[in-house]
């Protein structure tokens, strides 16, 4: 029947495109009341007053509340992931005695509408005294501590070395430094966070529909918030746009609303808007670098150090996942005998910086790519040659590089890299290219080669537990819910597969407490890798579960049973078949459930190298920066769907491209205000700043799982940043531009050009 | 990103219009396309107590030429995108079509107003920016008075203009464009449908020869509103030749201060409007060749 690797289209996608998604701003119960936040206006202050009479007079108003008016939920949130490493710094729902971020809740506002609600939020009279603002890293380190009870800003150091580090570069030919920073990304799914929380006074039960990436960690976080048991929590994620990572935690409008919602007894309803958005949900890459290179005359890598900070924001919600995600991934697909990274996660008065897509990966990419290109100009070496040099070989893999990461040392499985690398420069004509003309009117053309490895999957488990509907379809419920990715469709074909059943008799939930009973939820791009093959082990016991009660029914032993396009029946007796629904009818007369449930635990992560190849053109009269072609050749592991992974890669690299050209929230770095939270001047790439994708595909079978999958959500972010800037660079060799600093804007190719040289501006 | 409460209003007549505005003056705002207005209610930047949504009034949404005064006349309600493919504008004042063009996406044309951009007065617009060059006058009334505002005592800086509170804009008039003429604008945009970060516009006239006879240039984006630019116009006349086009728009400098903010450095700006006014004449003056050998 094979469903897996077939194109096949989204079960999902007929009710989303005609509009009959139900999300959570489409869930107002009757009787609904709505939440809004007073927000630090400061980017740090001490509160020195908080007057909430006036708000607490206006018609259409329940409540309103400062800290003290919600003392049992005022307790920091548990940690993220505990790390040792880690001082983490946890908030509370909202801020007391002094805020951290422009944007951290400092009351709430319920009431009979939105609209009342933010009317009233503008009558709660706050009083701040302003503290000096941390807002850079490096200076913030030794800065008065931002947190009461701290000793310093630095929340956490990460150190890996492999070989013998930074020592080894007294070995090299050559040593290579650059600078390079990554700007303040905002993630913005299409979908900004909300909650309804629904009190059940009766039976003392909470019902929480919340856009979530993972509803069980939503609901242990909101049990322990709540105090309540976790049996006494259903968490729903309804179709939920997007998420990347930064709906992986519960944030303070999660507790507060649930919390209200029961203390009045009505359903509470927070719907985050886009400048909620901008100001209170995490945000990411935000680093600095200092990175060295080192390589012999024809060359070959002999170190990478690299010494970075992660500006952290004032929290550290998610712990340090990104910060040690970045060091992890630096060495990507080469080999690198000697490696140190010595990371700082410093705390500053910016929201809080938690995984988005990638987590830390296309940082580490940018900093190994960028080195390669530079080592290459330095050594005169064409940049592609220095990558087949040091490419890890397939008689080399699979390959420990040498790093530890969560307990296991990394192992890269079989692949052929530098096959891999070449189809996208012979696809997009490297070498014809480099001996052609390379201008076109005031346009000057250049081409970039970015090479990644993708870590995917590799910690916890997730389950799929499969039942009989009473007409003869098998329903799979995962923890891992989704959030666009297509995992009904994707999660359907294996399980059709597996279970040897058309497509159409499978149906696939997700997002649901009640529908699977533990799960972990969806990022790390893990869902196909652990879902997908949960889902393969549960149709192992689902067929044994359905085939001995069969064999109760035929009154047979289930080794003379056979299992057929979903009727069972006794070997060489075909008149003795029961399709499934009359199986599932025999069930239901003898009170049975027909069900099964799987868990599957990850061994390590999987990964896939794969490279990026892209050529640009810059007009030499406005510095505009256009994209001409993208190609992209990865390693997919064995593919489920080419559709949803053409449809990843290609979401992933237009984020990438957002961060290399478009995106960066510029703070203040005086007062720590934000200059452009709006879509006014945040600027997201658009289709049409967006050139077609040309996609190939390798598939090597993952290792670490019986499928072989591997996650390929976030390999399409890592290495456009790369890429772009290199084929920026070579656009522009006449001039010596260095593109080091995200994003890179026309203003500052222009600055460079003409004052000579790189500078740090900060532009968008 | 609520509105605060307002009262509402959807008169059937311009009278009506503006003995409201006469009773709220400061207090109320006037909703033409509402693609500026209503992103400051939501952002709750602008309060007004009162909407006065003009949408409804008859008589504003014409295009007219006026062949005894050879001006055009457009009215306040008239839609970007009816400017870009009007024949009376096409013929007689295409540089407005030609910013029209340029104006966000098309959503945006299709409800958005000459009369709500010009009132709007956004240092990037470009219909304030076509309507500087041409020299156009805004028609205004209240609800006892009339008067026509020359475009250039207009704005009053950033979002400013010299509208009364009890004053509303029924119409655009431009002079008619002298036969061979050619109009073009250019600007730099960070995305399709963005703001421009800098903006030019050319109208061009040459004489039977091919030699500039008169020239109308503005830049946009570099000033807190479109700025003429006259010694560039001074400079073009009588010219023929690509490099002394070059040359006036250089000219361009001496007219413009621009601000330095997170989009661009002064310098950028600069740099940009020189260009762009460049590109502009370039294709003006090309245009203006094309309209000759057709006179
Ligand atoms: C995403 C987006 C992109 C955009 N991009 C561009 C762009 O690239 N270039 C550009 O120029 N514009 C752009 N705009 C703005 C757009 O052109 C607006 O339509 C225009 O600026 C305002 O016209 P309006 O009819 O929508 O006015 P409204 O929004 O209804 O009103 C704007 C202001 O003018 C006042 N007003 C309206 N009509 C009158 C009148 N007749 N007399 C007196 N006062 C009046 C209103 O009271 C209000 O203060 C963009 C808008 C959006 C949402």
């Amino acid at each position: 029947m094979a469903y897996i690797g077939q194109r096949m289209t989204r079960v999902e996608d007929e009710r989303l495109v005609t509009g009959q998604g139900q999300y959570v701003s489409d869930i107002t119960p009757s009787g609904t009341l709505h939440l809004a936040v007073v927000r630090s206006l400061h980017a740090h202050a001490r509160i020195t007053h908080l007057d909430l009479s006036s708000a607490q007079c206006l018609d259409g108003v329940i409540g309103v509340y400062g800290p003290d008016d919600v003392l049992p939920i005022m307790k920091p949130f548990p940690p993220g992931m505990v790390d040792a490493r880690l001082q983490a710094r946890m908030p509370t729902p909202l801020a007391t005695g002094r805020v951290h971020y422009v944007g951290e809740p400092v009351a709430v506002v319920v009431a009979l509408s939105r609209y009342i609600a933010e009317d009233a939020v503008r009558l709660v009279e706050v009083n701040y005294e302003p503290l000096p603002a941390v807002t850079d890293p490096v200076a913030g380190e030794y800065a008065d501590p931002i947190h009461d009870g701290a000793d310093s800003n630095l929340a956490a150091e990460i150190a890996y070395r492999v070989g013998a580090g930074a020592d080894a570069l007294k070995d090299a030919d050559l040593v290579v430094q650059t600078s390079l920073r990554l700007g303040r990304v905002v993630g913005h799914p299409m979908e900004p966070r909300g909650i309804v929380a629904i009190y059940d006074s009766e039976q003392q039960n909470l019902s929480v529909y919340a856009g979530t990436q993972g509803v069980h960690g939503f609901r242990k976080s909101l049990a322990d918030m709540l105090g309540l048991s976790e049996s006494r929590i259903r968490v729903v994620a309804p179709d939920t746009g997007g998420g990347f990572g930064l709906k992986t935690r519960i944030y303070p409008e999660d507790v507060l609303a649930a919390y209200l919602a029961m203390r009045l007894n009505r359903p509470v309803k927070w719907q985050g808007d886009r400048y909620e958005e901008f100001i209170s949900t995490n945000q990411e890459r935000d680093q600095w670098h200092r990175a060295k290179i080192g390589v012999k005359r024809d060359g070959r890598i002999v170190a990478v150090v690299d010494e970075y900070y992660q500006d952290q924001g004032a929290y550290t919600p998610s712990g340090i996942i990104v910060a040690d995600t970045t060091a992890v991934s630096i060495m990507g697909p080469y080999r690198v005998p000697n490696f140190e990274a010595v990371g700082k996660v410093v705390v500053t008065n910016k929201v809080p910086v938690g995984p988005y897509r990638g987590a830390g990966r296309p940082q580490g990419t940018f900093v190994m790519e960028r080195l390669m290109d530079h080592a290459a100009d330095a050594l005169g070496m064409d940049r592609v040659q220095i990558r087949r040099i040091n490419l890890l070989t397939p008689d080399q893999l699979p390959y420990q590089n040498g790093i530890s990461s969560r307990g296991a040392l990394m192992t890269l499985p079989y692949g052929e890299y530098q096959k891999t690398m070449e189809q996208v420069v012979d696809a997009i004509q490297y070498e014809q290219y480099r001996d052609t003309v390379r201008c076109e009117g005031d346009w000057r053309l250049g081409i970039g080669i970015a090479n990644y490895l993708e870590m995917s999957g590799g910690v916890g488990f997730e389950g799929a537990k499969m039942r009989l509907l009473s007409d003869g379809r098998v329903q799979i419920a995962t923890g891992a819910s989704g959030q666009g990715q297509g995992h009904r469709t994707a999660i359907g074909q294996v399980a059709a597969d597996r279970l040897g059943l058309p497509f159409e008799q499978i149906v696939v939930v997700e997002g649901d407490t009640a529908a699977i009973e533990r799960g972990i939820g969806t990022f790390g791009s893990r869902t196909m890798i652990m879902a997908g093959n949960a889902t393969t082990q549960a149709a192992k016991g689902f067929r044994q579960r359905l085939l001995a009660f069969a064999a109760d029914l035929f009154e047979a032993s289930p080794e003379d049973l056979m299992w057929q396009h979903g009727t069972i029946s006794v070997s060489g007796v075909p008149a003795r078949a029961l399709s499934l629904a009359q199986i599932a009818e025999e069930a239901l007369t003898r009170q049975q459930e027909l069900e099964y449930e799987a868990y599957f635990d990850a061994s390590g992560p999987a990964f896939g190298m794969g490279t990026h190849g892209v050529e640009v053109a810059v007009n030499t009269k406005t510095w505009e920066v256009k994209i001409r072609q993208y190609r992209i050749c990865h390693d997919g592991g064995v593919i489920v769907n080419p559709l949803l992974v053409e449809g990843q890669t290609i979401g992933g690299t237009v984020q990438g491209l957002g961060t290399a050209l478009f995106e960066a929230l510029i703070i203040d770095p005086d007062s720590g205000q934000p200059q452009n939270a709006s879509f006014l001047d945040y600027l997201l790439p658009g289709a049409g700043e967006m050139p077609d994708f040309m996609i190939t595909e390798v598939e090597y079978p993952d290792p670490t799982n019986p499928e072989g999958f591997k996650g390929v959500a976030e390999g399409g972010v890592m290495p456009p940043m790369a890429a772009v800037c290199a084929a920026i660079e070579d656009a522009l060799k006449e001039w010596h531009v260095r593109a080091d600093v995200l994003p890179i804007t026309p203003n500052d190719i222009f600055l460079q050009v003409t004052r000579g040289g790189a500078h740090e501006t900060r532009s968008i | 990103m609520k509105p605060a409460a307002f009262e509402y209003v959807c008169p059937d007549t311009l009278e009506e219009a503006l003995s409201y505005l006469d009773l709220w003056g400061d207090s109320a705002k006037i909703l033409a396309g509402g693609q500026s207005l209503v992103p400051l209610l939501n952002m709750r930047l602008a309060q007004p107590q009162y909407i006065i949504d003009i949408n409804r009034l008859p008589g504003l949404s014409g295009i007219t030429r006026h062949p005894d005064t050879r001006t055009v006349e457009i009215g306040a309600l008239v839609r970007h995108h009816q400017l870009i493919s009007n024949p009376i504008l096409l013929a007689h004042a295409s540089l407005l079509s030609e910013a029209a063009r340029y104006i966000g996406h098309i959503a945006i044309r299709s409800r958005g107003t000459i009369g709500g951009s010009i009132a709007h007065a956004d240092p990037s617009g470009e219909l304030p920016l076509a309507v500087t060059a041409l020299r156009g006058h805004l028609k205004v009334r209240s609800r006892h008075s009339q008067r026509t505002i020359p475009i250039e005592d207009f704005f009053g800086g950033y979002y400013m203009t010299a509208l009364e509170p009890n004053e509303l804009i029924y119409a655009v008039e431009v002079l008619e464009s002298p036969i061979r003429t050619g109009c073009a604008v250019k600007e730099f945009q960070r995305r399709h449908g963005d703001f421009a970060l800098a903006s030019a516009a050319a109208a061009i006239t040459v004489d039977e020869s091919g030699a500039v006879l008169q020239a109308r240039v503005a830049v946009g984006g570099v000033a807190p509103n479109a700025v003429t630019c006259s010694k560039v116009e001074e400079a073009l006349c009588g010219q023929t030749n690509n490099n002394q086009f070059s040359l006036a728009a250089e000219l361009v400098a001496q007219h413009i201060d621009p601000p330095e903010d997170i989009q661009a450095s002064a310098d950028y700006r600069r740099h940009l409007a020189i260009a762009l006014a460049a590109e502009a004449i370039d294709s003006a003056y090309e245009r203006a060749l094309w309209a000759k050998e057709e006179a």
